[in-house]
């Protein structure tokens, strides 16, 4: 079973909680499943399609990778520890380009405040 | 740890239609992908192989196992259930079978057994229902039931003296038996039709 964080910049709600509570309930129903899914495979599960690994400027990171009506969604986030993952950041995907297009510089900020001050990541809820 | 609350996702469930429609869905969309990549590792076959037993190449089995892909159609599915060797089952249910059937969804409670791994199981299944038969058959009622017209047409017709087994009341399956009985003619020549609610 695997532990989901994300990236807190206030300590308390976290950046996941945030972005479902915004989302329309058939994204928020398909983000909420495919967490629940993903949270019970082994590691080489985690892998593509499910998982993707990034590359160039998005180094070390990888996305979550699941669509509803034709939109891409790409959490991305981090390995923070064995059997742990840490969303740091959300984006859409069009034509392999991120939208936005800076998200990996974003992600990538987040990552390195976490590693400075563990109190950045926290599991998360939908219900907060 | 789950993300949501039992009391919450049933709070969503019940006051969002689109949310339980996308629920509904997504238990599909993931559920079968999710179910054929724990069963293909369970059997430790690689896609390739379990494409040569679907009579599928592998990019098939690649899409089948993308909860993105989402065109599913029910004869891959019995080809998918052939291959595996192992029953599919597609039926609506109830939302509070549904929460409880995806309760678990480890790759062991995902994972269904091939039939060469269940024939014991089959076979005591059968075993029991083989019993129940026999138990019914051979009971003895505690107080006989006494003919109240012809003993003779009675005696034709002996299983009226076995006591019947009524399923459990609160089952779902049969909610009023009844058990309808010609009586062929009596010996004053008349037919009489026995109506026994037995529920």
């Amino acid at each position: 079973m695997w532990r989901l964080k994300a990236f807190t910049a206030n300590f308390r709600k976290t950046i996941v909680t945030e972005w479902h509570a915004a989302q329309e309930d058939d994204v928020q129903a398909a983000f909420e499943i495919r967490l629940k899914f993903l949270r019970a495979q082994p590691p080489i599960v985690w892998q593509r399609p499910y998982i993707g690994k990034l590359r160039k400027e998005c180094k070390g990171l990888y996305e979550i990778r699941f669509e509803v009506n034709n939109v891409q969604h790409r959490p991305i986030g981090y390995y923070s520890g064995e059997h742990e993952f840490t969303i740091l950041a959300f984006a859409t995907e069009r034509d392999g380009q991120f939208d936005p297009l800076e998200i990996c510089t974003t992600a990538r900020w987040r990552k390195s405040l976490i590693e400075r001050d563990r109190r950045h990541a926290r599991e998360f809820t939908f219900e907060d | 740890m789950s993300s949501r609350s039992r009391t919450s996702l049933i709070k969503k469930i019940l006051e969002s239609k689109k949310y339980r429609n996308a629920y509904v869905a997504e238990h599909v969309r993931n559920g079968i992908p999710f179910q054929i990549r724990a069963m293909r590792d369970d059997k430790e076959w690689t896609q390739v192989e379990l494409g040569k037993e679907a009579g599928k190449p592998q990019n098939v089995i690649s899409r089948l196992e993308d909860p993105n892909y989402g065109k599913l159609t029910i004869q891959t599915l019995l080809e998918i259930a052939s291959a595996f060797d192992v029953a599919l089952l597609v039926k609506f249910v109830p939302f509070s079978r549904l929460l409880k059937e995806y309760e678990d969804v480890s790759p062991a409670a995902l994972s269904a057994k091939s039939i060469n791994k269940e024939i014991g199981e089959l076979e005591r299944w059968a075993v029991q229902d083989d019993e129940a038969i026999k138990d019914t058959l051979n009971a003895v009622p505690s107080k006989p039931l006494r003919p109240r017209k012809s003993a003779t047409a009675m005696n034709q017709y002996k299983l009226w003296e076995r006591p019947i087994a009524v399923p459990d009341r609160d089952s779902d399956m049969i909610d009023e038996v009844s058990i309808k009985v010609e009586v062929p003619q009596t010996t004053n020549g008349r037919t009489r039709n026995i109506l026994k609610d037995v529920a």
